[in-house]
């Protein structure tokens, strides 16, 4: 079971300092991610849900250490050897880039304007020195056809592009250095939903292709549970519920993931009745309460739950749950 | 039977640029009762948004109304019509933010930072009625803890960007709501804010609806959405109505091949088969470019050669109160009655 995960996140904390005042002292801490800990398997898709602010971008920036993470480690599986990317230094950070790459939410503003498709595509083949010349050429044009992009736009600028063809080309660029890793951050977001639908099929057709394994972070359960093999919950910088993707939609057992899953729109014009609407607002980062963060918006709420912080804890095979009350409460899935 | 509020005929509204004109809305006609709410869906660049502004006569430059009709029925029972009005003159003032109140996307963009929220609510309040700044304020307060914001009469005097997105989004329908509109223009109200909030807006919006006698016009991209609160539903594609009818009818038989695929494409909940989604090929073809025939016959597979590449279908009336814009259907055109 050990070796076949791809990378490991232990107990990531990621803690931000709140400056004031003329000497820009620190008077206190906003702890985007506070103690975050889940194993990517090889050739798994595994999704991270939440709400804006709730962290779940930071620990995408953490795993490829575009941003120092304050405590934790993060262990990658290469070949066999496992490595600790906290204490890496630059050089064997670029190293371990080529194994890990990133696609982002907005193909509008994550590609650089003056540079043409090629450039764009090419870049990290160029600066890990791996081709140049007519063999660069020929390895776009081929990561192009790849991801189902006309050779054609070769020396198109991305202005010149749709949404949906310039998300192509952000996945190109991730995909020339042979990763084994992609972290997807909200991927499809910005795209019409007609396009949605091909670059969902797009990021699978590749997986079978490349072997790759993703973390894909979405606030949209519908495809989340479309294209994920297991789903962690993430709340106010912690993880609330972590298991398989089925398990989770049909049996939650964290309240909030009830709350998800029932705030979700139905398709059903015909099913017009009520929702449990979750009351409150997304946690405040700067000012959190005791206890579980959840629990001003929680209807289940009981006086430990505004002292004590739940432990994720294994309840179910592979299933995570931090929360006081899962053995007491019954909650609803999206069946029945 | 409610009577219709507002019926829509032949509106067309296009933007004149220099080399070339896009027709952003092409012959979108409905009616809407009283009480009740209609969806329009589509995509990005499809004309929902522009369609919600010719009713207010708000499209930016240079786009201009320039056929068909906006009738309104006043409260006085009279009729009058909003696309001959002058989109900077005195009549359509008093009608936006009176009679036909609008929601924007954004509301971080659409409320101005340098005001308090207090002082925009009571801007509208004072514009449309004779009354006292102390008594308008009182109005906003009642109007902000309607919409379900908190400590109303602290909040009133904050600015846009000390309020979370939720807030925000209520405090625009609390300015919406100020003088009593009977309809509402909702554009995309929900989808800059997180789905837990989004639920809360929905919810207030049905409950304000139900409890004034609210009719609403609900634009969005989202089917969820629009299967959840809506009476009506208009499909657009690149400014025209493809498709529109009764939503219980269009979701349970959608006919035009656009619709399909659109449904066909979305991932929903539930569904466990994981297989490969199934997709409408193509994007969506740049309003520029200068198509011939059915908007949607380059990315159609079920286009008909030499008559949906040469040929625009008009709308008709497939199915009763059902009604499609494609030739797989048939020509008969179709009238639509005003109030």
């Amino acid at each position: 079971m050990d070796h076949d995960y791809l990378i490991k996140v232990k107990d990531l904390k990621v803690h931000f300092p709140i400056e004031k005042g003329l000497l820009k002292g620190v008077v206190g801490y906003v702890k985007a991610v506070d103690g975050v800990s889940f194993t990517i398997k090889r050739k798994e898709t595994f999704g991270l849900v939440g709400e804006s602010g709730c962290g779940k971008t930071t620990v995408a920036r953490s795993m490829v250490r575009a941003i120092n993470f304050t405590s934790g480690d993060i262990i990658f599986n290469k070949d066999g050897e496992a490595i600790n990317m906290g204490n890496m230094d630059e050089g064997e950070l670029s190293e371990i880039r080529r194994d890990i790459q990133l696609i982002f939410q907005d193909p509008y503003s994550s590609l650089n304007p003056r540079m043409t498709v090629r450039e764009i595509i090419g870049e990290p083949l160029t600066v890990h020195k791996i081709a140049k010349g007519k063999e660069l050429d020929e390895m776009v044009i081929a990561l192009m056809k790849d991801v189902g992009l006309d050779p054609k736009y070769l020396s198109r600028y991305p202005q010149a592009l749709s949404g949906g063809q310039r998300q192509r080309v952000g996945i190109a660029r991730a995909l020339g250095l042979k990763p084994k890793l992609i972290l997807a951050d909200e991927p499809t977001s910005a795209l019409d939903v007609s396009v949605q639908a091909q670059i969902l099929n797009l990021l699978q057709d590749l997986q079978e292709e490349y072997d790759l394994s993703y973390l894909f972070i979405s606030h949209d359960l519908s495809v989340v549970e479309h294209i994920c093999d297991r789903v962690a919950l993430m709340y106010a910088g912690v993880l609330v519920e972590m298991s398989g993707t089925e398990e989770l939609f049909d049996n939650p057992r964290h309240p909030y993931t009830e709350a998800l899953l029932s705030s979700i729109p139905d398709f059903n014009p015909r099913n017009k009745e009520k929702r449990t609407v979750l009351k409150g607002d997304v946690a405040d980062r700067e000012r959190l309460s005791e206890g579980c963060a959840f629990h001003p918006r929680c209807t289940y709420a009981i006086d430990i739950c505004k002292k004590n912080k739940p432990e994720l804890r294994l309840v179910d095979s592979e299933h995570w749950v931090a929360c006081h009350l899962t053995d007491r409460i019954k909650l609803r899935g999206i069946i029945g | 039977m409610d009577r219709v509020l507002l019926a829509v005929e032949d509106l067309k509204t296009h933007f004149f640029y220099d080399d070339v004109t896009i027709r952003a809305v092409d012959g979108v006609s409905f009616n809407l009762r009283e009480g009740e709410t209609i969806g329009i869906v589509g995509e990005s660049g499809c004309g929902k948004t522009i369609t919600g502004m010719s009713i207010l006569q708000l499209v930016p430059m240079p786009g201009k109304v320039i056929g068909g009709k906006i009738l309104l029925r006043l409260v006085d029972e009279r009729v009058i019509d909003i696309a001959e009005l002058e989109p900077r003159g005195r009549e359509v003032r008093k009608i936006r933010g009176k009679e036909i109140s609008m929601i924007f996307q954004e509301p971080m963009t659409s409320l101005n930072p340098v005001y308090t929220i207090g002082n925009q609510i009571i801007e509208g309040i004072r514009l449309h009625n004779k009354i006292s700044k102390v008594h308008a304020r009182e109005m906003a307060i009642s109007l902000l803890s309607e919409v379900g914001i908190p400590k109303a009469e602290e909040i009133i005097d904050m600015y846009s960007f000390q309020l979370s997105g939720g807030m925000r989004q209520r405090a625009m329908i609390a300015m919406a709501l100020s003088c009593n509109p009977r309809l509402l223009i909702a554009d995309e109200p929900t989808t800059a804010i997180d789905v837990t909030i989004q639920a809360q807006i929905l919810e207030l919006l049905k409950e304000i609806q139900e409890k004034r006698k609210m009719s609403m016009i609900l634009i969005t991209h989202n089917l969820g959405i629009v299967a959840e609160m809506v009476d009506d539903i208009i499909v657009m594609y690149l400014g025209r109505a493809v498709e529109q009818g009764n939503v219980i009818d269009v979701y349970d038989n959608p006919l035009h091949p656009y619709t399909k695929a659109l449904m066909r494409s979305i991932p929903r909940l539930g569904d466990r088969q994981r297989r490969r989604l199934p997709v409408i090929k193509g994007s969506i073809p740049d309003p520029h470019s200068n198509l011939k025939g059915c908007m949607f016959q380059p990315r159609c597979d079920k286009a008909i050669k030499s008559l949906c590449d040469t040929e625009e279908p008009s709308l008709i009336e497939a199915e009763e109160g059902h009604y499609v814009r494609c030739f797989l259907y048939g020509k008969k055109e179709v009238d639509f009655y005003g109030p």
